[in-house]
């Protein structure tokens, strides 16, 4: 290869490195700020991770389409508030509505129910035993996240009213 | 290292066995040296350097991926970007550096293919964390695939080819059904023709030994690729059966690797058979993995398990009737033990006992390779014995919950100490061979 096309070649493959960068914190910004809030109550634990660093992994979160073979393997639920002030799922599509607040759910096959999109919240290492002791006692945690077209971000978790942030 | 070179120093090792049983006498023996005199040092050290210059490189990727696991939220938001960006940034502006004056360079050229794609996974592993986003370990590795199909031609870069590799590995196994379904399966074997490009490249340059690499690279991945069906293929009860098969392929390929050492540069049989050595050597130093070893139950087990197991049955007898034939050294039973294990401990399963048993089998063998490689001034038994006597260290330190900025650095360091005690020993040696010269 040329050495003028190589260059091009070595700019492109780096734009397009910083852009798939880039597209994960846009999309995860614009949802932080223009999403809905919801809750959603889980139960979880700090499992030993060797490349993630700490992080709570939901052990139970909401399953959904209980092996409903009608649906492919991407589907889309309407998230509503229910009197608790907690999540609740609503109607199941299989097309995009483009409006309104839903998640984007995916599965790995059709025997198996669907999964929410978020299954971890990272804590910082210094509190993540605390964090822990804290889940292990209260059973589970409330997790805040924001949702918008479909897409999911994880705001903040709280255990026993308190947020991981304050936990020591 | 040639042919030619490779007869010269095995010509040393077996010149007093010779001269003591009476087939040579001195004078011929002398003439004999003089004709095949000792390879130059430097050659060893373009080699070395280049093999550790990528060590060096994915242990500082390595270290990298491990400081951005240390959860960075002391920082405010730009501060941690600055952070998820700056890896790539420096990585980036290395590469154009080895593109615009050492391009020539395969040292060079492999360590920033390296360097680049560990900085992109630390990239994205930062943003990860800081918007809890938990994709798989297929998706984000399908990612980091795509652009080291890049990599591989931008850099011509040998490394990136072998991650692909590994990382093909990984997709197929942890995403067989979880990223593409089977179609994942067959668009990335489908991408692997830049693998073809690699070879239509050699054969251009060296018909004859390019042509004996296709084969060798073509039977290596076809052998990993049936051991990877057979082990993903659906059956009530496999999972004793993978280990072994995996056990007896890397064990096999190691063997073969040992073999035709002398006759190819480019051996893929080695690497490969090293690389399956070592991964399988990380997860069997752990006490899990020994306890789920189960008596097998062949009405259980599906077909293609059944003739997977006694396809690899049937290929360590023949390594093992091979190596008893040719009498070999002690070194090439090392990897064949390994089988027996797994073997006896599905047949009598031992938990614990397998499992102190293999850790002190492992110590044993980086201990003699080192001594050995020391002894014979063969670095590449020093580094491999090192390799292995570093991993079990780190196996067990990183066992638990310690600080990941402690093992970021460790891993950082470990790269440094490669570096020096291989820079170190080709000196040394290169000065013990002039003396006795």
């Amino acid at each position: 290869m040329k050495n003028w096309k190589l260059w091009i070649v070595y700019l492109l493959f780096g734009a397009l490195m910083f852009g798939v960068i880039s597209e994960k914190i846009i999309r995860a910004e614009w949802t932080l700020r223009n999403g809905t809030e919801f809750r959603c109550k889980v139960e979880g634990f700090d499992p030993p991770d060797f490349l993630r660093g700490r992080y709570v992994r939901f052990r139970s979160v909401p399953k959904i389409g209980d092996r409903d073979y009608s649906f492919p393997r991407v589907a889309y639920v309407r998230l509503e508030k229910g009197p608790d002030g907690l999540m609740k799922f609503g109607e199941m599509m299989k097309e995009d509505p483009m409006t309104g607040d839903y998640l984007k759910l995916r599965r790995p096959n059709n025997y198996v129910p669907f999964r929410l999109p978020f299954t971890a919240f990272y804590v910082n290492e210094k509190r993540a035993k605390a964090v822990d002791n804290a889940l292990a006692r209260h059973g589970y945690g409330i997790l805040t996240f924001r949702v918008w077209r479909g897409f999911a971000v994880p705001v903040s978790l709280e255990i026993g009213g308190v947020t991981v942030k304050e936990i020591r | 290292m040639t042919d030619r070179d490779r007869t010269a120093v095995q010509l040393r090792e077996d010149l007093p066995t010779l001269i003591a049983q009476g087939i040579l006498d001195e004078r011929s023996a002398d003439r004999l040296t003089a004709y095949y005199p000792l390879p130059a040092a430097r050659d060893y050290g373009k080699r070395m350097i280049l093999f550790f210059g990528i060590l060096g490189a994915l242990l500082m990727g390595g270290g990298l991926i491990m400081i951005v696991a240390h959860n960075w939220d002391l920082l405010s938001l730009s501060g941690r970007l600055i952070v998820a960006y700056l890896p790539l940034i420096i990585a980036l502006l290395l590469g154009g550096g080895v593109l615009a004056f050492r391009k020539d360079s395969a040292v060079w050229r492999e360590a920033a293919s390296v360097l680049i794609l560990s900085a992109l996974g630390a990239g994205i592993g930062i943003v990860s964390q800081q918007y809890h986003s938990t994709g798989t370990v297929a998706e984000l590795t399908t990612v980091l695939l795509l652009f080291d199909i890049a990599l591989i031609y931008i850099f011509r870069s040998s490394a990136a080819l072998l991650l692909y590799a590994a990382g093909f590995a990984v997709v197929t196994s942890a995403g067989y059904n979880e990223v593409f379904g089977i179609r994942a399966f067959y668009i990335l074997l489908g991408l692997l023709l830049p693998v073809l490009w690699r070879i239509v490249g050699l054969l251009k340059e060296k018909p004859w030994g390019a042509a004996a690499h296709v084969c060798r690279i073509a039977l290596t991945f076809m052998l990993c690729m049936l051991a990877l069906s057979a082990s993903l293929w659906k059956s009530p009860d496999n999972g004793a059966l993978v280990p072994y098969l995996w056990a007896v392929l890397a064990a096999c390929l190691l063997r073969f690797g040992l073999l035709s050492a002398r006759v190819s540069r480019f051996n893929p049989f080695l690497l490969a058979g090293l690389a399956g050595m070592l991964i399988e050597c990380s997860i069997f130093s752990f006490y899990e993995p020994w306890e789920s070893l189960k008596p097998l139950d062949l009405s259980r087990l599906s077909h293609v398990s059944i003739f997977a197991g006694i396809l690899a049955t049937l290929l360590y007898s023949v390594i093992g009737w091979v190596s008893i034939m040719r009498d070999d050294k002690f070194i090439v039973w090392i990897p064949l033990i390994f089988p027996l294990l797994v073997l006896g401990n599905i047949a009598c399963p031992m938990g614990a006992v397998s499992c102190v048993i293999f850790n002190g089998y492992l110590a044993f063998t980086g201990v003699y390779l080192l001594t050995r490689g020391v002894r014979r001034r063969r670095m590449w038994f020093v580094n491999f014995g090192m390799g292995i006597l570093l991993l079990l260290i780190f196996l067990r330190f990183c066992g638990g919950s310690e600080n990941y900025l402690v093992i970021g650095s460790a891993f950082v360091a470990s790269g440094l100490v490669f570096f020096a005690v291989n820079l170190g020993c080709s000196r040394w040696f290169s000065w013990k061979k002039e003396a006795a010269e």
